[in-house]
């Protein structure tokens, strides 16, 4: 996974519904078929940091299998930076396709 | 900014975070391995995540702290110690630091302390060098510095920067019972000025007839707190005055020594007899002064000179030339200038020696349980705890000690300030408990502790043993060294009474008596005198300005005359004498004549003072000047010496080799001290006969008798007083560096027991073994006595200034305060290092 892509992808995958953390490294999974793959090391840290940051809040839920676990959820903050940061890849991702195109 | 709020409000809900955090990776965990995916989770992982919050320190803060708590319980004879040596130098300068708070720092408790002021007169700028080492000066403002009725009435009136003027008049009463008691005369608005409040009946001194009011410990004292006072009346001086009110016990009046009664001062010349107050024109009053709000001491003194000036051109005998009047503030008890600055400075300085004896020594403490902890510190650090770690450790185990140790030194400090204030009769209105200064000095002081003895032993951690013996031996040094000036100081000061004790004082106190006559008509004092000396049992009687061996004396800057200014100038003790003074003190006249009636600018020098001004030569003849400044000392008369006397050795002096001038003096004055020598046999029975000889003066007033043994014996009690607390001091130190000098030499025996073993199978002889552990302390006990030695020579600067009689350098003092701490450094190293003999080389082998 490209370093700084995981915020994205957790915000991204936030944005329609709030989702608690085992799911959302299924999700990754699944959406990027079985490519990316998130590790709990990294995950936690990255959940943590954007509650600190205040793009997400978190809040006790129950999941599909009946467990009690905390769900994600966008705040307004998070979805302008969602944008910011979509805005922000695209512009990465030009120029680097740019730079492979030409050479 | 949102974000530093949410990482607070997570500080303070860590645990529960925490907590949460578990659970959810625990579900997540579940969810995997339900999935048949392992799960790599940990607490690895759960740490990871709390980091990103931050705030972790204080999680290790919380370890370190609750692992030092654990760690100091496990030594408790070792933390008790620790506690002990730190608790007792801790406590010393908080007692310390309790008077000084008390005194300097924090404000009386009045009204508006910060707006007073106290009003003295001053001759004038450009004056006033102040003696060597001496205090002279001071002393002579003291003595004149009071403003007489009219200046003080004429500032009040005019000046705008004042809001109040406060007059104080201080009277000797006398009751009929015999007591004498201190009165202070004030205006009506001086209680409300100063907010005092009443612990009976009113404060209010407004009636026409005089009225007492009782100060709070006089009223416990004198009528038992007796609760129906009101209305009781007072003989004071022959008149009957109604008691008014008791102040409160927090009021503390304008300066240190309180009154016992306030009156109105409207009233002074009903109670004292023949009282110029209202119509001198040299002093009388002490004034104190409320600033206007929004004035400042400068703005009111460039007011207050202007108008003195005005004064002086009504006035011109009475105001001095080139007068200004000084402002000081008087909201507080003392104010940090000359000798009150200087005593505070010695006692900080020595009490701080001995807490750092006592850091020095808890330095060694925990050096040598540094590297008997070497093992844990190795485990640690095995198991992954970094350096910096360890070091944080330490140095947070040291200040929990630190902490522990203030707080004991506080308990120490506050019952010893306590004691101190029960046994010398602190005024009523001391309040001892300690306020945030108290705390936060002894917050300080332990930081300063932990950093002394703990920042070696954390930086030690985990180093190689080597260093710590270079450590523990400039430890040692420190304890000898400061130990050293405690132990010289102690000396001198034992060496100053000594010598107080002993030498020649070069007159004859002992059986002459000081008689403080009411002021009386010339007539009545020169048949005073005449009756003095028919009586029996006196055999000579004079009289003098100032009493030999008294608190008070004058002294004024002295010129041989024709001299270049500056060069040679001296201060001398300026004495009024009548003829028969040298008779009475037997003081031996060396040369030239005594006074005699009609003598004019014709003065008696010491032998002293000669040497000073002319060396060498004859000063009979001689003429000399004396004044306060250089244009007195240009202006005034000549002086022609026509006698020498004998040199005399005044203690309460601060000058060693004071300098005298005596001029003539009228028998009849009014201002004079009676000095009278008793014959031995007649002691008892002269003294009642003399009281009579008063009465008949005044039959009220107060008549003051005081042996000149009893003012010599007062000040020699007051310095004893002074060199015991320094020896208890310097004891304490010595007593603390033994411990530590024998912990160190007992722990490199302990250390080095298979070594010892082995030489002495190889047939070391036992003096080469001791030699060889005592070996490596001389150096750190030789370069302790020299920094000792060096500091106690700085130290004793400040002594000389404030004790007489410790004066000039003193070997004797300090060979012999240098001898007894060698002496019980080595009797507290061989005790240990005994044990060094007793090493079994089986044993020892065994042993690994």
């Amino acid at each position: 996974m490209p370093t700084g892509a995981l915020p994205l992808l957790i915000l991204h995958i936030l944005a329609p519904a709030p989702l608690h953390g085992y799911a959302i490294a299924q999700r990754i999974h699944l959406l990027s078929s079985g490519v990316l793959g998130v590790e709990e090391g990294v995950l936690y840290p990255a959940l943590q940091r954007l509650v600190l940051k205040g793009w997400a809040t978190a809040g006790w839920g129950t999941s599909d299998t009946n467990r009690k676990v905390k769900f994600y959820r966008l705040t307004p903050a998070g979805r302008k930076q969602l944008a910011a940061e979509e805005r922000q890849y695209e512009r990465l991702h030009a120029a680097v396709q740019t730079i492979l195109r030409r050479a | 900014m949102m974000e530093l709020l949410r990482r607070l409000a997570f500080l303070f809900q860590r645990r529960r975070h925490a907590r949460e955090l578990a659970e959810e990776m625990e579900a997540h965990r579940a969810e995997s391995e339900a999935n048949g995916r392992p799960f790599a989770g940990s607490l690895r992982h759960r740490e990871d995540a709390r980091e990103v919050w931050g705030g972790v320190w204080l999680d290790h803060l919380a370890q370190d702290v609750r692992y030092a708590f654990r760690t100091l319980r496990r030594a408790p004879a070792l933390t008790a110690v620790a506690l002990l040596v730190l608790g007792l130098g801790i406590g010393v300068n908080v007692a310390v630091f309790s008077f000084f708070n008390l005194l300097v720092l924090r404000p009386l408790p009045l009204r508006d302390p910060d707006s007073l002021v106290r009003l003295q007169r001053f001759t004038g700028p450009g004056r006033a060098p102040t003696p060597p080492g001496g205090t002279g000066v001071r002393r002579w403002q003291g003595y004149s510095s009071d403003l007489p009725f009219f200046e003080m009435d004429f500032l009040r009136r005019h000046a705008t920067t004042l809001a109040a003027v406060l007059p104080v008049a201080v009277q000797s009463l006398t009751r009929d019972t015999g007591e004498i008691v201190l009165g202070h005369f004030v205006t009506p608005a001086f209680f409300q000025e100063l907010g005092a409040a009443a612990a009976a009946g009113r404060l209010s001194t407004e009636p026409a007839q005089p009225v007492a009011i009782l100060s709070y410990a006089y009223w416990e004292r004198a009528f038992a707190s007796d609760p129906q006072i009101i209305g009781r009346t007072l003989r004071l001086n022959g008149l009957t005055v109604p008691i008014a009110g008791v102040t409160a016990r927090s009021f503390s009046g304008l300066a240190i020594d309180s009154p016992n009664v306030w009156l109105p001062l409207d009233a002074q010349p009903q109670l004292v007899a023949g009282s110029r107050l209202f119509a001198a024109t040299d002093g009388g009053l002490n004034v104190w002064a409320r600033l206007q709000p929004g004035a400042t001491m400068e703005t009111a003194r460039q007011e207050l000179g202007a108008l003195v000036r005005q004064l002086r051109t009504e006035r011109p005998k009475a105001i001095w030339e080139s007068e200004v009047i000084a402002l000081t503030p008087a909201g507080f008890a003392v104010t940090l200038d000359g000798e009150a600055g200087q005593i505070f400075a010695l006692a900080g300085t020595l009490v701080l020696l001995l807490l750092a004896v006592a850091c020095a020594n808890l330095g060694g403490l925990m050096l040598a349980r540094g590297v008997a902890r070497q093992r844990e510190m190795f485990i640690r650090s095995g198991v992954g705890a970094g350096r910096p770690r360890l070091i944080r450790q330490i140095l947070t185990e040291s200040l929990v000690l630190g902490l522990a140790g203030a707080a004991t030194g506080l308990a120490l400090g506050y019952a010893a300030f306590r004691v101190i204030l029960a046994y010398t009769q602190a005024p009523r209105w001391f309040d001892p408990s300690p306020d945030w200064h108290t705390f936060c000095y002894a917050a300080l002081l332990a930081l300063a502790a932990t950093a002394i003895f703990g920042i070696p032993t954390a930086f030690q951690a985990g180093r190689p043993t080597a260093r710590a013996y270079t450590l523990r031996k400039l430890m040692v040094a420190a304890q000898v060294a400061a130990c050293c000036v405690l132990l010289i100081v102690t000396t001198l000061l034992v060496r100053g009474i000594h010598r107080l004790n002993t030498a020649d004082p070069g007159f004859d106190f002992q059986n002459v008596i000081a008689i403080r006559a009411p002021s009386g008509k010339p007539a009545q004092q020169l048949d005073f005198l005449e009756r003095l000396r028919q009586l029996p049992g006196v055999s000579s009687a004079a009289r003098a300005s100032t009493p030999p061996l008294g608190n008070v004396a004058v002294t004024f800057l002295a010129r041989a005359a024709g001299r270049a200014p500056g060069i040679r100038d001296v201060f001398v003790y300026d004495t009024d004498v009548t003829p028969d003074y040298f008779e009475t003190l037997r003081l031996p006249l060396r040369r030239g004549r005594n006074f005699m009636p009609g003598d004019t600018h014709a003065v008696i020098v010491s032998e002293s003072l000669a040497q000073r001004l002319w060396p060498g030569e004859d000063p009979l003849g001689r003429q000399l000047t004396e004044g306060d400044t250089e244009a007195e000392l240009e202006r005034n008369p000549r002086l022609t010496v026509i006698g020498v006397c004998g040199s005399t050795r005044l203690i309460g002096r601060s000058q060693p080799d004071p300098l005298e001038l005596y001029h003539p003096a009228e028998e009849a004055s009014g201002h004079l001290v009676t000095l009278a020598r008793l014959r031995d046999d007649a002691q008892s029975a002269v003294l009642p006969a003399i009281r009579e000889l008063l009465r008949a003066i005044d039959p009220h007033a107060t008549a003051e008798i005081q042996p000149l043994r009893r003012s010599f014996e007062r000040q020699l009690e007051a310095a004893s007083s002074r060199a015991a607390a320094v020896g208890a001091l310097g004891l304490s130190a010595l007593a603390l560096a033994c411990l530590g000098i024998a912990g160190v030499v007992s722990f490199t025996v302990s250390q080095r027991t298979r070594e010892f073993g082995i030489r002495l199978a190889l047939g070391a002889r036992p003096a080469q073994m001791l030699s060889l552990v005592l070996r490596q302390f001389y150096s750190s006990i030789a370069a302790g006595l020299a920094a000792g030695i060096v500091l106690a020579a700085l130290v004793s600067q400040l002594l000389r200034a404030q004790f007489p009689g410790t004066g000039s350098f003193d070997p004797l003092a300090y060979t012999a305060a240098a001898l007894l701490l060698v002496a019980v450094a080595l009797a507290a190293a061989l005790f240990p290092a005994r044990r060094a003999l007793r090493a079994d080389p089986l044993v020892s082998l065994r042993n690994d």
